[in-house]
């Protein structure tokens, strides 16, 4: 397995973990919902991450943007329903 | 060992005395002590990666407590982990830079971690005693039995849907 894929999947993983472990769910369904969510946008979310903030491309870098993806990715969810909710209360 | 991990280890003592009548706040010191062992350690061989290392051993003790908790002074605990991670957290980002500043934030973690623990096991021995004593005294027995009291939220893996 080549390099930078290792550093995504390790990545990733690690987010999704610090994400359960730090702000546990309140059901089984929750944990599957946020488990899922956190793999999902830490894969699709890690590569720009990684350009946002301007690191280089390696492989601490790498894990480090794909972690910060994955972890955030539920709070950065649960901020903008509040903002869509809001939207619609003004509409 | 530097002075600041002897006032620990006389803290974690003495907090392991007061609180001898309580068995649980006895597993989460050792749960603290192996994890700050660990992550001193891994610091002392100068492996990579420090605040990675400390992090995980910080989340894990979280994860413990949070799956074993019972009563609510382990929740508060608990959150006190939760720091320690999110301290853990700064540094592996950058927010924090030095390292002495790291150090200090963990060592306060840790110190407040032992008060509640002792805390809990001194106002525990106050909590059912028959006199009254006045407002004050009662305030810290009504805190008492609430450390004391059932954790209200139970871990998600034992709710069914």
């Amino acid at each position: 397995m080549e390099d930078s894929l290792i550093a995504k999947i390790v990545g990733v993983l690690s987010g999704a973990f610090l994400s359960l472990s730090y702000d546990p769910p309140r059901s089984r369904a929750g944990f599957l919902r946020r488990g899922a969510s956190s793999i999902i946008f830490g894969w699709v979310f890690g590569e720009p991450t990684l350009v946002f903030l301007e690191w280089k491309g390696d492989y601490n870098s790498t894990v480090a943007a794909f972690c910060l993806a994955s972890m955030f990715s539920w709070s950065a969810i649960g901020v903008l329903k509040r903002i869509v909710e809001a939207y619609k209360k003004e509409s | 060992m530097n002075q600041y991990e002897v006032a620990l280890l006389i803290m974690a003592l003495v907090t392991a005395f007061v609180a001898r009548g309580l068995p649980r706040a006895w597993l989460w010191i050792a749960a603290g002590a192996l994890s700050f062992v660990v992550s001193a350690t891994w610091w002392r061989l100068h492996l990579p990666y420090h605040p990675a290392a400390t992090l995980i051993c910080d989340a894990l003790v979280c994860l413990s407590i949070y799956s074993l908790a019972r009563e609510e002074f382990e929740i508060w605990l608990f959150n006190l982990f939760r720091l320690s991670v999110l301290v853990s957290l700064l540094k592996l980002f950058g927010v924090i830079q030095e390292n002495l500043i790291y150090a200090a934030a963990l060592e306060c973690v840790n110190f407040a971690a032992l008060l509640l623990l002792g805390g809990t096991g001194i106002l525990a021995g106050t909590a059912n005693g028959g006199h009254t004593f006045g407002s004050w005294i009662g305030n810290f027995r009504r805190l008492g039995r609430s450390l004391r009291s059932a954790r209200r939220s139970p871990p998600w893996f034992t709710i069914p849907r």
